[in-house]
């Protein structure tokens, strides 16, 4: 759960990186610090601390990303920092690849799959899923080797199961509520 | 009096058998639902072990293709 002032800093962020057309350069910034953050535990605790000083926090946060980030970034940084708002940081990037894929009509598709899919396999569904919905697909691949066979995807809330494991467990349901 | 005695007790006793009849009936019902479970777990165990031995990648495939033909249907 995103939290609504994250959300204004990063439509912020994603309307003054398409006006300095550095939109690409910016959605690879926030990539990089949303990896970052979400890498290490520490970093994010450290961020969230209310016992560190924000003078602290400041100087770490230029010496991870210094020179790896532009300088609109940085100004963020800056901003959170002075604000002692550098716990909003994560939810920030979050928020922004959210809007950027918005704007791009990308949609982030999850695949759970039970054995690696094959580049053509990928391209087929990626291909089909994008018929569909009418957008840009971007899969997120995870091979789930529970699955037994087969795969799952989940577009938004909906999930579409075609899993062997689930086609079990509905023949299981059948089983046991098979009439007299 | 007697009479009265013996038709009283016929009644009783013809309670009790219809209320016996009941709980057979219910336990049997029990017993049937609990082996139904019990068979459909151990299938759907067994399966799954057959499954997870003989589903390979070259059989995968096959239900990832038709999977992504009829993915359509489903958004």
């Amino acid at each position: 759960m995103v939290i609504k002032a994250a959300r204004r800093y990063a439509n912020a962020m994603l309307i003054t990186a398409i006006e300095q057309k550095i939109l690409e350069k910016i959605k690879d910034d926030m990539l990089l610090i949303k990896q970052a953050i979400s890498d290490s535990s520490e970093l994010s605790l450290f961020l969230k601390s209310p016992i560190i000083k924000k003078e602290v926090k400041k100087s770490a946060l230029e010496a991870i990303f210094e020179g790896k980030i532009e300088e609109l970034t940085s100004n963020l940084i800056t901003i959170l920092s002075n604000k002692g708002r550098e716990n909003l940081l994560y939810g920030i990037t979050l928020s922004f690849i959210e809007l950027y894929h918005e704007h791009k009509n990308i949609i982030e598709v999850d695949v759970n799959s039970a054995f690696e899919l094959k580049k053509d396999e990928l391209a087929s569904l990626k291909n089909k899923l994008e018929d569909a919905t009418g957008k840009s697909v971007l899969l997120n691949v995870i091979i789930n080797k529970d699955l037994i066979g087969g795969l799952t995807v989940r577009i938004a809330d909906t999930v579409i199961d075609g899993s062997v494991k689930h086609k079990l467990n509905q023949l299981k349901i059948k089983f046991t509520t098979a009439v007299e | 009096m007697r009479t009265e005695k013996i038709e009283k007790a016929k009644q009783d006793a013809e309670k009790i058998l219809v209320s016996a009849r009941n709980t057979i009936e219910q336990e049997k019902k029990k017993a049937l639902v609990e082996l139904r479970n019990e068979v459909a777990d151990l299938a759907i165990k067994s399966a799954t072990l057959i499954l997870n031995s003989e589903l390979d990648q070259i059989k995968n495939k096959k239900l990832v293709d038709n999977f992504i033909k009829d993915l359509s249907t489903h958004i």
